[in-house]
């Protein structure tokens, strides 16, 4: 393995990492705020359950990554590398913006966009393209009935119960699986990209043969970084979640989070790469829904709607651009 | 009479996930019919709510406003 390919690998961590910091917030903001667990205690277990999610779910993610967005004979390490940098810059500059933008559907578009840089339009798949620009805008909706059907049946459940405080003490309890589900879920899904990258990358160097399942070693470093990302980022966030999610009750939280972890969790086993922060934004609008429509922070919703949007393109033509100087040393 | 809206939200969300029918895989298309079917089930329960509580008539309105208080509602009783 050359200093190259160890520097691209060290890169494509280091967008694990930076995933798993961003998104610590989604998986232990409401187990914090309802006070189920400390910032300490909360950040552990997402962490933890980021981890162990390889010991659950399979690498179909890591394959549809490697294998079915652009042909595999495309990639080498310029390629990669370029795509990495697209992804990196635009998740950097929607962050500057405050675009809710999701960092999966950036890795997709940069890889397209640098494999077009070289080799045109011929080189993507069109039937992968196709399955995950549908379940871009699947998966928040699946995730906003689930939340909506969720906390239904919890109301049709409990609404006859007078012990509030035993009540109570039941959600707080599930909050904590709510949360363990999720964070096994975005550990799934997100840390798998980052596999299939590193996957397409050992085959384009011959490391690995062509087909080769994902070694151990690069799914047990790609769940580290997660971990570690969420480990860092959910102390960072911790100072500044509390307005954020004040709204929520524990009984929210648990059906928010449950939505999205079924949604996420079908989508991972199906091999579809989705937006974890998108798919849980839908299940919150989802619950919230179940009050009245204008509980509703619509304006948020409208982000994700942008980013749908504008993410595939704006992270493709950077990462189109960052290919130029690789293209004219060839 | 007129679509509440949160009858309105999922009757529309049900149409989206219809016209993803078509550039959704074969294999990925019963997703599509799952979430289409569950937000015409909440679009039709929002209906029926809003018509138990008398929300789709809004002519009636005019009707039901509560008369401004007469000076002499305040006199005091003695």
């Amino acid at each position: 393995m050359t200093i190259w390919v160890a520097g691209i690998i060290f890169f494509a961590l280091a967008f694990d990492f930076f995933n798993g910091f961003h998104d610590a917030a989604n998986s232990i903001a409401t187990v914090v705020s309802t006070r189920v667990l400390s910032p300490r205690q909360a950040v552990v277990w997402a962490a933890f359950f980021n981890f162990v999610a390889f010991l659950i779910f399979g690498t179909e993610v890591a394959a549809t990554i490697a294998n079915d967005v652009v042909h595999p004979s495309v990639f080498d390490n310029a390629v990669i590398f370029s795509g990495l940098v697209g992804a990196v810059a635009w998740n950097i500059i929607t962050w500057w913006l405050g675009l809710p933008t999701s960092s999966s559907h950036a890795l997709v578009g940069a890889m397209a966009g640098a494999a077009v840089a070289k080799a045109g339009w011929a080189s993507l798949i069109a039937s992968g393209f196709q399955k995950i620009a549908v379940f871009i805008v699947l998966s928040p909706i699946v995730g906003l009935l689930l939340g909506f059907t969720f906390m239904v049946a919890i109301y049709w459940l409990f609404h006859r119960s007078r012990r509030l405080e035993r009540l109570n003490r039941g959600f707080r309890i599930g909050q904590l699986f709510s949360a363990a589900s999720f964070s096994l879920a975005h550990g799934a899904n997100d840390a798998q990209k980052t596999m299939g990258i590193i996957l397409a990358l050992l085959v384009a160097n011959g490391i690995v043969p062509t087909g080769s399942d994902v070694p151990l070693w690069v799914v047990l470093s790609a769940h580290t970084a997660i971990a570690l990302g969420t480990l860092f980022g959910g102390w960072r966030i911790v100072h500044t979640m509390g307005s954020r999610i004040t709204k929520l009750q524990p009984s929210q939280g648990m059906a928010a989070e449950s939505a999205a972890a079924v949604t996420i969790i079908g989508n991972t086993i199906a091999g579809i790469p989705v937006s974890t922060t998108q798919t849980i934004t839908g299940a919150i609008v989802g619950v919230g829904s179940t009050q009245r429509l204008s509980a509703v922070r619509w304006g948020v919703a409208g982000q994700v709607v942008w980013a749908w949007v504008l993410t595939i393109p704006g992270a493709f033509v950077i990462s189109y651009v960052a290919y130029l100087p690789f293209k004219g040393v060839a | 009479m007129r679509l509440g809206r949160r009858t309105a939200f999922f009757s529309g969300l049900a149409v989206a996930c219809l016209l993803l029918w078509e550039p959704t895989p074969a294999e990925y298309r019963w997703v599509n019919l799952f979430a289409a079917g569950l937000a015409l089930v909440w679009a039709f329960a929002t209906a029926m709510e809003d018509r138990a509580l008398g929300r789709w008539r809004p002519s009636t309105r005019k009707s039901r406003r509560v008369p401004h208080e007469r000076s002499d509602d305040h006199v005091t009783r003695s």
